[in-house]
């Protein structure tokens, strides 16, 4: 069993057992702890906001920003909540579970108004994250609130990302052993359209010699006033964009511009997994460019981006889902791609630790199989467009965020919306003079189409996703369970990677919950009871745009030089390659490419929708 | 010790009606609140809406006065109730749902609603001669499921 | 999780209610053209800050209600029930 402490205090004992609470949280004092206090005072007394005492203000004093809470006047609810500092890098990962048992609470007993304090109940995150394993993740009652910061990238959180390969951690092993007392890491300066140091094994032997290092990998540019084409977003979608407009059409002028580092958002927080085995025959063709694309990747980007062409999964349980799968199997058939339908007994001998008996509780009754899926390092595919498009003479601006889009002749206000033309982009570095503008921010997107004037068909919802200890390799293929929601791979590290389906409630907020942990666990477990004493290592959260028919928003907007790649909702990342090459050749040539053609804004005001969910809601 | 009982053929009914109607005035009680009248129990589950329960329950509903803005289902073959009894009644419904079912928050008497393993649950305290007991009611067909998961949570005690 | 006040219930998981996304009017269907249809179904203007958005109590009293709510924060603002404004003061509860 967890070994969960169980702090239970009410307001005639809360002294005592408070100080166990504050001790909880003072371990985690870097953790974002949303707190909710409330109470209702509901009925036969005067209507009025009753401010909850709480017991951490006594002790704690000024702990609680007052400034957070919020008092809706002649409300008798009042809210309150408690704000966190981020996560420092050298915090232990600990956190405080609590729980408001008031469900219910607020009702009207025979004598009268019943008036209660909640009850909270702490737990220990350490247990969790280091002692728990998966068969022992289990919520004692039921409403939750975790809150993990960060998803295990901030370690590559610096302006300039130093990428190792596996080149390099041998080449910085050689030299280590030739030079034992040099320092290692040491950059070059690259000039402008010189061509990146070739990564070869040859390079290596001779860098190994030489003890030299490797240069930086791209460069910092000077922030200029006037680009030909501005990209917002330093993602897998914005960097394939430019690398393609450089490439393919020759347009060099280009600045990428990202509010944090390259791949902090969905391009680094995906599950890696790409496939092709879709249900329409717009989404099949789309893909299946995309999957011809990392194939090559590492050639074309001179980058080994680690693609493991490993065979994808998509588990049965229902009759009507085997239905499915035998349709998407013939849809793709028809369009060459290699898909199809197989029994338990073959799925027992591709992955044997999945339990495929009859009397389970979500029996396997057969997987749609699609050998040419398989995972990327989702980061090394970032790295290596950013890499090649720095190399063209692109400019990457990390750390610059987009206040405004400059928009003049539009029929809103301030001369933006509908009608208008893109003039440039504001940033908090200074402005830039763009004709030409293309939003490729994903969770965002709405935000920055909102400046514009152009309203986006899209909510904003988290996906959650985990990752176990390493262990040694067991699961050859991806796994993917549309009825139970998740799906897993197995990393060349050995780790077990899971992901599930979007989170109900639209929010920006990308914390992880103890509820995604404890289903999840729930569910692995159904599929694989043989893994239950693995540990959990960590769970983040990435924000996906998520479209009414699970199709992405791609080309141009009421807004003339205003583009969007977005909508891309939960398979972005498989999507990289083939949006940017389309998207490039959409900027470039001024006219939507027909592969993208389904895929226009103006799909849901002429009510000509894409119907993907079949294949795309968790479909891994 | 926890005793889970299938009331499979417990008369029930559902009245709704709205404020001033005359169905709404001769049934009362407070939004969340249960009263035993005669052999039936009167819970006012919603804001809008009654059940009655019980072998009293047709007749009580045969009786009420529905003009005005007011109507009367008889949801005893579409609906089942499940009691469950016993001192370790609440924290078996603990493990399975989100609600506080301490004697503070749900004291004798409290009906709430409240999803008890994965199942929408209209739930009533209802105490069965000072032992603390639960009158559950959900949709007919959950309801193989639902006595499995309360045997497996119940199976601890 | 969120912990919603449902105007009726009290605080309840956000887990047994139904979220039903931003609050928008709903244009008149025997009037409105296909366009102005379409864009209530499907457009949404999804901000980073507070949102007035439809709940329902699926689980408890099965009513409708709004909420004003924070997307990035997860702060929540007092619950308003169906035909009253945002900020009024709740009914009366009986």
């Amino acid at each position: 069993m967890a070994k969960h402490r169980r702090v239970d205090y009410r307001p005639n004992r809360h002294r005592t057992s408070q100080a166990q609470v504050d001790v909880a949280i003072d371990e985690s004092s870097g953790l974002l702890i949303r707190r909710h206090g409330l109470e209702l005072d509901i009925g036969l007394g005067p209507r009025r906001a009753k401010p909850v005492k709480e017991p951490w203000d006594e002790l704690k004093g000024g702990r609680v920003d007052k400034t957070q809470t919020q008092t809706t006047t002649g409300t008798n609810t009042k809210l309150f909540r408690r704000p966190g500092n981020p996560l420092r890098r050298d915090q232990k990962l600990s956190c405080v579970r609590q729980k408001s048992c008031a469900v219910g609470s607020q009702r009207h007993s025979p004598r009268g108004a019943l008036k209660e304090r909640k009850t909270e109940v702490g737990f220990e995150l350490p247990d969790l994250l280091t002692e728990c394993r998966l068969g022992d993740v289990k919520a004692v009652g039921g409403p939750s609130e975790v809150q993990f910061l960060g998803h295990g990238d901030e370690g590559v959180e610096a302006p300039q990302v130093r990428q190792v390969t596996h080149l390099q951690i041998i080449s910085i092993l050689l030299n280590s052993l030739l030079h034992p007392h040099e320092r290692i890491g040491q950059t070059e300066s690259m000039g402008k359209n010189k061509p990146p140091a070739k990564y070869s094994a040859v390079g290596l032997l001779w860098r190994g010699l030489r003890k030299q290092s490797w240069p930086r990998v791209w460069r910092e540019p000077e922030f200029k006033n006037t680009y030909d084409v501005v990209i917002i977003g330093g993602g897998v979608h914005g960097l394939a964009t430019a690398y393609y407009l450089a490439s393919n059409h020759g347009i060099t002028n280009v600045a990428v511009i990202d509010k944090q580092y390259l791949g902090s958002g969905g391009s680094g927080r995906n599950t890696a997994i790409v496939r092709s085995n879709y249900l329409t025959p717009e989404g099949v063709a789309f893909y299946d460019r995309s999957l011809d694309l990392y194939h090559s990747m590492s050639n074309d980007l001179n980058l080994n981006v680690m693609f493991s062409e490993r065979g994808h999964l998509t588990l049965a349980h229902t009759d009507s889902a085997l239905r499915t799968m035998n349709w998407r199997a013939e849809v793709n058939k028809l369009q060459g791609i290699n898909s199809s339908v197989i029994t338990p007994a073959e799925i027992k001998k591709l992955a044997p630790s999945l339990d495929v008996s009859a009397d389970t509780r979500y029996p396997i009754l057969g997987a749609l199989y699609h050998p040419p899926g398989g995972t990327i390092r989702h980061d090394a595919v970032v790295w290596g467009y950013a890499r090649s498009a720095d190399a063209y003479g692109i400019d990457l601006h990390q750390k610059t965020e987009v206040l405004d889009i400059l928009v003049e002749g539009g029929s809103g206000p301030k001369g933006k919306g509908p009608g208008g033309k893109v003039t440039g982009v504001r940033t908090s570095k200074g402005d830039i003079h763009a004709p030409t503008v293309v939003n490729c921010t994903a969770g965002w997107a709405s935000q920055l189409s909102n400046m514009t004037g152009v309203t986006l068909p899209i909510t904003t919802h988290p996906l959650q996703a985990a990752v176990t200890e390493p262990v040694k390799t067991f699961l050859p293929t991806v796994v993917v369970s549309g009825s139970l929601h998740v799906y897993v791979s197995q990393t060349d590290r050995g780790e077990l990677v899971f992901g599930a389906s979007v989170d109900p409630v639209a929010t920006y907020n990308m914390g992880g919950t103890l509820e995604f942990t404890e289903e999840l666990a729930g569910h692995v477990l159904e599929l694989m009871p043989g893994i239950s004493k693995m540990r959990l290592l960590r769970q983040w959260a990435g924000l996906c745009d998520m479209t009414p028919d699970y199709s992405p928003v791609m080309g141009p907007t009421p807004v003339d030089g205003f583009f969007v790649d977005v909508g891309w909702g939960t398979y972005g990342f498989k999507a990289g390659p083939v949006s940017g090459e389309q998207m490039a050749a959409c900027v470039a040539n001024g006219a939507t490419p027909e592969l993208i053609k389904p895929f226009e804004l103006s799909r849901f005001t002429e009510g000509t929708l894409v119907g993907e969910k079949g294949a795309a809601a968790v479909g891994h | 010790m926890v005793e889970i009982t299938h009331l499979d053929s417990m008369p029930k009914a559902s009245v709704r009606a709205a404020d001033g109607t005359a169905a709404a005035a001769a049934l009362g009680l407070n939004f969340g609140s249960s009263e035993r009248r005669g052999d039936t129990l009167v819970v006012r589950i919603r804001p809008d809406e009654w059940y009655l329960l019980g072998d009293g329950a047709p007749a009580m509903a045969a009786s009420l006065d529905l003009s005005g803005f007011a109507s009367m289902v008889d949801t005893s073959h579409s609906r089942t109730a499940v009691r469950v009894t016993g001192d370790r009644a609440a924290d078996t419904l603990a493990k399975l749902g989100s609600a506080d079912f301490g004697d503070h928050m749900t004291p004798n008497r409290a009906a709430l609603g409240n999803g008890i393993a994965g199942v929408t649950c209209d739930i009533v305290r209802d105490d069965q001669s000072g032992v603390r007991s639960y009158l559950l009611l959900l949709d007919g067909s959950f309801v193989t499921y639902f006595l499995g998961a309360l045997h497996d949570a119940a199976s601890e005690f | 999780m969120l912990l919603v006040p449902c105007p009726h219930c009290g605080p309840m998981n956000a887990g047994d209610l139904t979220y039903n996304g931003e609050s928008h009017r709903r244009p008149d269907p025997k009037t409105c053209t296909p366009k102005e249809w379409r864009t209530y179904l499907y457009l949404r203007e999804n901000p980073s800050g507070w949102l007035l958005e439809n709940w329902y109590c699926s689980s408890g009293c099965r009513k409708h209600f709004k909420i004003e709510r924070h997307t990035l924060t997860g702060e929540l603002r007092a619950p308003v029930l169906p035909g009253r404004k945002p900020g009024a003061t709740q009914g009366d509860m009986k």
